[in-house]
């Protein structure tokens, strides 16, 4: 890279190098949805929100997640996605947003009563102290009416999808754009970024999406856009994107000559094949085509050998941890054997223990030296008889102490085995990076020996000045070949540039890790009861760090190594330390059923978890079905004094439709109105 | 036991050490520091050799008291029950001169003795100061690492500061190429400890 790039980069530094953003979510006050038919008998349906837990309570069909819907809808609009590449045929991307379905809230209405005006939705909520009420169409899906502070914003109506089509420069009359401004202006977030953290993290959707785990294959990479943004400024993050396009696009451009170079090829063989000519242009041609090949298969060869080192390195790590909590435990080991067997010892050989040691953690014969895992097997087996000969050491006639003991050399013998496991693994894992290495050696040399044939091909074809009919097509391959060399260059001088970008936004992650993790611990080990924590690394082979959750030890790549609940939970725990983490002014958690697949036993651990978020006064919406009452009433009967408030949907929704919900969901929802108002006064 | 030549690979290092440290006036040493020892002198190799490391076979990791190896506590085991060290009153062990051993690598016991001599000469404190604060351990403990502290390559960020030091002591030495690895280490630790540690930048280390 050029020395004047390393500079402006270096500038750039300095001028964002700042710490991270501070950003102010939506506060909800209250909402107010009117003529909206599927809630037949709340045609004017007022809600106070409370900090604290807002239920919303319906059965089936009743519309819960439309009203979280409508929620979303009335603080950011119709918006799926805050936006989303498509490319043209110039290989250029553009942005824009994507809506939801238009007639959405309009399907979700029932036809059958009769209104005058159309539903609309009406939202008071404060942005850093500034409160703004925002009136929303629900079945034209357009902003009517808003104002901040009680003054009342003009601008040209236009509906939300007319407002998508237009070009930039033609959106500032119009009230949408207003909206908008007003918000970042306020929120020290661009509208996108509301988007962005209403849908993927005030947000937890009955399709059950977990953040922490998606890297972008299907759906956002919400980390990655989360933390490039927010841990810093956004303008290092824009450098880095910009340069990451960049280096795509060169990387396209070089991948179509390559192409092209493939097609001559091709053709090129055919001819060969069809006169039976041998060809020196031909020839070169072929090894030319052989070698790529090769770096092909050297490239796969490369990949596994990185994923592979990875996986050492993680096994090799998890042996030390293991090596290190065995020191511990035979600490209390020795201490219980002193107790037991204090006289014993006088008797044995004064190097016993360690030669014990030797046979514990080398498995080897401490006498002869030679490796031996019988010997280790027996002494785990049997820790207080003689590894030489098998006699028992002393008669332990204290029961308790005896236990103790054995419970003690288990737990010893576990974390023995466990290391032995691991070490096995290890081995498994170097053999394959030995045939790797072998695979990589032979393909290698067929790779030279290639070069030396092309070499010499060349060279005679130089002295011959040997002049064939397809040279035409041999200028035409070098040609496009030095395209692609050139453009794989820019790609690399521009990956190379998004790199430096990368590194500098993640050192600003790091220095918020301890902190972030430790939030993180506090909601997942509330959860789980076992040690919870976020890695920072990169574990994928690719140059790019991210959060990996590390759950009792071992770090879930996947989502699919935790039950469901755990999974859903363990997101749960990553979105809350988002929002404690970025905490300036109260904000709100949306989760649909969050009950549904808990089992008895995790249903108090889960309502301490949300409990817990809400020591920092925020509200938390929750639906529920009461499929699972008591995680509801661990919530309402809460000890924290924290407030728990009902939108009840069975009050509303449909008469018929209350008629056909079994009478026991109406004995509980009832029930639970009851406790809660009695709470209340 | 699958990885009995690394033991003894291991074995043959850690007796070099506890027979050198008695040059620096040490009459023993504490398994905590062979350790450290272990550490820096794996991850200053990558330094001034930046081909294959051949110290690779130590692995470590972050605990509470530093960079942890297992390997180096086993061969501790093996060597206490071969009796080439002995358990001292302090804590510690020492090497068992009564019992002889060959040093077999040239090239490994050099780079020790080196390492060594830069200990005796900063003092340990100051040393082992620097490894905790290197700053490849630092970045572990802070993004919570759960895999082995990557000594080996030079890729690393306790190369990558060296390195950025390592141009301006190069411009305070006429000429680096008639020095090998061991005297330029020496030269550049003395450098480091004058000119940064003294001017306080031992946060940037």
């Amino acid at each position: 890279m050029k020395e004047i790039d390393y500079i402006c980069i270096h500038l750039l530094f300095t001028v964002f190098n700042k710490t991270m953003r501070k950003i102010y979510l939506p506060e909800l006050i209250s909402i107010n949805i009117k003529n909206f038919t599927l809630y037949p008998n709340g045609l004017n349906y007022e809600y106070d929100f409370v900090k604290g837990v807002n239920l919303i309570i319906g059965g089936n069909g009743m519309g819960k997640t439309t009203f979280v819907n409508i929620i979303k809808y009335a603080i950011i609009g119709h918006y799926k996605k805050q936006f989303d590449y498509t490319k043209t045929y110039k290989d250029r991307l553009i942005e824009k947003r994507i809506l939801y379905p238009l007639n959405y809230f309009k399907n979700r209405m029932d036809d059958e009563f009769v209104k005058t005006e159309n539903a609309k939705v009406i939202i008071h909520f404060n942005i850093n102290q500034k409160r703004f009420k925002v009136e929303r169409d629900l079945e034209e899906i357009t902003l009517s009416s808003f104002s901040v502070d009680g003054n009342i914003i003009d601008g040209t109506l236009i509906s939300q999808s007319k407002y998508e089509a237009l070009n930039e420069n033609d959106k500032s009359v119009f009230l949408q754009f207003k909206y908008e401004k007003l918000i970042e202006q306020y929120s020290g977030l661009l509208f996108d970024d509301l988007i962005f953290f209403v849908n993927e993290i005030l947000f937890f959707g009955e399709d059950h999406k977990t953040i922490l785990w998606n890297d972008g294959v299907t759906g956002s990479n919400v980390q990655n856009e989360l933390f490039n943004n927010y841990f810093n400024s956004p303008e290092l993050n824009r450098e880095r994107q910009e340069a990451q396009r960049q280096a795509k696009y060169f990387d396209s451009l070089s991948r179509h000559r390559s192409e092209d170079i493939r097609a001559i090829r091709k053709v090129l063989d055919k001819v060969s094949n069809n006169d039976g000519s041998s060809d020196s242009t031909i020839d070169m041609i072929k090894f030319q085509s052989d070698i790529e090949d090769i770096d092909y298969e050297i490239e796969k060869i490369q990949s596994s050998r990185v994923s592979n080192d990875t996986r050492v390195s993680l096994l090799q790590n998890k042996l030390n941890e293991l090596i290190i909590n065995s020191n511990e435990l035979e600490i209390q080991k020795n201490k219980t054997e002193s107790e037991l067997i204090s006289k014993a010892w006088e008797t044995l050989h004064p190097q016993y223990d360690i030669f014990a040691k030797n046979i514990e953690y080398n498995h080897i014969c401490p006498i002869c030296n030679k490796p031996n895992d019988n010997l280790f097997h027996d002494l785990l087996e049997h820790p207080n008889c003689c590894f030489s000969c098998g006699a028992e050491i002393e008669e332990i006639t204290d029961d308790n102490l005896k236990k103790k003991y054995k419970d003690i050399s288990n737990e010893y013998k576990n974390i023995h085995i466990q290391i032995q496991n691991n070490q096995k693994e290890i081995k498994q894992s170097d053999d394959l990076n030995r045939n790797l290495d072998n695979e990589f050696r032979v393909l290698d040399l067929k790779k030279r020996k290639l070069q030396t044939k092309l070499r010499a091909v060349e060279f005679s074809k130089s002295k011959n000045n040997e002049n064939s009919d397809l040279q035409v097509f041999r200028d035409e391959i070098f040609r496009l070949e030095k395209e692609k060399d050139l453009n794989q260059e820019k790609s690399r001088i521009e990956l190379a540039r998004a790199d430096l970008f990368s590194r500098e936004i993640e050192s600003q992650i790091t220095q918020n890790v301890s902190k972030f993790s430790s939030l993180f611990s506090s909601f997942a080990e509330s959860f789980l009861g076992v040690t919870c924590s976020l890695t920072f690394d990169n574990l994928n082979g690719t140059s790019k760090r991210r959060f990996y959750p590390v759950i009792d030890g071992r770090i879930r790549f996947y989502e699919e190594e935790l039950s469901e609940s755990q999974r859903f939970f363990i997101d749960h725990s990553f979105r809350m330390s988002i929002l404690s983490f970025f905490y300036t002014t109260p904000t709100f958690y949306i989760v649909e059923t969050p009950d549904s697949s808990l089992d008895i036993s995790y249903e108090n651990n889960a309502a301490t978890v949300f409990l817990k978020f809400l020591k920092q006064p925020n509200s938390l919406i929750i639906t529920s079905n009461l499929n699972n009452s008591s995680f509801v009433n661990y919530i309402v009967d809460n000890k924290e004094d924290i407030c728990v408030s009902i939108i009840g949907l069975l009050d509303i929704a449909k008469q018929s439709v209350i008629q056909n919900t079994s009478e026991i969901l109406l004995n509980m929802y009832r029930d639970i109105k009851s406790k809660i108002s009695k709470n209340n006064e | 036991m699958n990885n009995n030549k690394e033991l003894y690979y291991a074995n043959e290092d850690i007796l070099c050490i506890t027979d050198n440290v008695k040059s620096i006036g040490w009459e023993s040493i504490k398994e905590q520091s062979l350790q450290r020892i272990v550490y820096l002198v794996k991850v200053l190799y990558s330094f001034t050799h930046l081909n294959e490391n051949i110290f690779g076979y130590y692995h470590f990791s972050v605990s509470l008291y530093g960079p942890f190896s297992g390997l180096i506590k086993n061969s501790v085991i093996y060597l206490k029950s071969d009796m080439f060290l002995l358990d001292t009153d302090d804590g510690g062990v020492k090497y068992n001169r009564s019992n002889s051993f060959v040093w077999k690598n040239v090239e490994k016991e050099k780079w020790i003795k080196t390492i060594i001599l830069i200990l005796g000469k900063y003092g340990e404190n100051r040393i082992f100061g620097f490894t905790i604060n290197d700053p490849l351990y630092k970045e572990a403990v802070e993004n919570n690492q759960v895999r082995e502290l990557d000594t080996s390559s030079p890729e690393n960020r306790t190369i990558k500061v060296l390195n950025e030091f390592k141009q301006a002591f190069e411009e305070t030495l006429s000429s680096t190429s008639f020095i090998d690895a061991e005297k330029y280490l020496d030269l550049y630790f003395e450098y480091i400890f004058s000119q940064i540690i003294n001017k306080n930048h031992l946060h940037e280390l």
